[in-house]
């Protein structure tokens, strides 16, 4: 799941900048660059975050890799895992839920934005 | 061909054609849900419809081939994505497949206008495709956006901009239809004819006032 050497460590592109909303895709992985050492204490926790919850973990990634963090973000491998059906249903509900919240955000800036249109056309 | 390679960091456009993505198939008539008390049962929809909770549910799965449907403004902003399922020609097209080239080019040519369900792709192996494909626009799905920025490295190519322009309209055209009577402006004798050469749809072929 995450692979480090000295100086990286890998974890899913879309962790990168948040992109909820308009961003672009294409973010620099410099910017996300720093000395990895510093951060050494924090790799245990964020792989056994990752081992354990899947791509659950992602949402809590910024928690982790602040501004002042240091690794490098690339692609992330397949993980297979067995679950308990109680973990399945977990997971399926989880789904269900981030989709909606996606939408739900989605439709809150949409209608932000129609609204500013809206009040610019009347001025 | 008419195929084009985008660098893997390039953001999803319309056109752009994925290997592997999940198509989900469930059937209303039996689906088998997770219960809270972590026991399956197998129910018809209608059994659980009405349930205002959120259900888990075991689901088919399928890893397929797709092309993104979502116009350019909107792959970099929406909560999902829509895709149309890509097979094999002749699991879309299920028609005498051609022996010739003059008759495959043939068949090409007109399908571009004769045909609204479909859209044909070449085959192409720096794309994946050894053989000719086809988009089915009867067959959509759906995947969220962010987690497929994630897996672009699963795109295999994407539509030239000739290939695009045509892509799209088509898509539109396919979307655009409504449904209508065709036999609406027929007179009498019209409608008899059209009715009698289509015995199986006899019953839904009623006349219009005029037809009488």
């Amino acid at each position: 799941m995450i692979e480090s050497d000295a100086t990286t460590v890998l974890v899913p592109s879309e962790t990168l900048g948040g992109s909820e909303g308009s961003e672009s895709p294409e973010v620099s992985v410099r910017a996300y660059t720093r000395p990895l050492r510093r951060h050494l204490g924090i790799l245990p926790a964020v792989a056994l975050s990752f081992l354990f919850s899947g791509a659950s973990a992602l949402s809590d990634a910024p928690l982790l890799f602040s501004d002042d963090s240091s690794v490098v973000f690339t692609q992330q491998k397949p993980l297979r895992r067995r679950v308990s059906l109680s973990e399945a249903r977990t997971i399926a509900l989880k789904s269900l839920r981030l989709s909606e919240e996606r939408r739900s955000l989605f439709a809150e800036q949409e209608a932000s934005d129609f609204a500013s249109t809206y009040d610019w056309r009347r001025e | 061909m008419i195929y084009e390679f985008p660098e893997v960091t390039a953001p999803i456009r319309q056109g752009d054609i994925f290997q592997g993505l999940p198509r989900v198939e469930l059937s209303l008539a039996e689906m088998t849900v997770l219960r809270k008390e972590n026991e399956l049962e197998a129910v018809p929809w209608e059994a659980i419809r009405q349930d205002p909770e959120p259900m888990a549910a075991i689901v088919g799965l399928r890893s397929v081939w797709a092309i993104v449907i979502t116009q350019d403004c909107d792959t970099i902003r929406v909560p999902d994505v829509s895709l149309c399922e890509i097979r094999r020609f002749p699991e879309v097209v299920k028609v005498n497949l051609p022996n010739t080239a003059k008759k495959w080019a043939e068949l090409i040519r007109t399908q571009a206008t004769a045909n609204l369900k479909w859209f044909y792709l070449p085959a192409d192996p720096n794309v994946g495709f050894e053989d000719r494909m086809a988009v089915d626009f009867l067959a959509t799905l759906r995947v969220p956006r962010q987690d497929l920025e994630t897996m672009r490295h699963l795109r295999r190519g994407r539509l030239n901009p000739t290939a695009d322009e045509h892509f799209r309209e088509r898509l539109a055209e396919f979307f655009r239809r409504y449904p209508y009577d065709e036999w609406y402006p027929f007179s009498k004798e019209e409608f008899d004819a059209y009715k009698a050469g289509h015995p199986q749809e006899a019953s839904i072929i009623l006349p219009y006032h005029h037809q009488l």
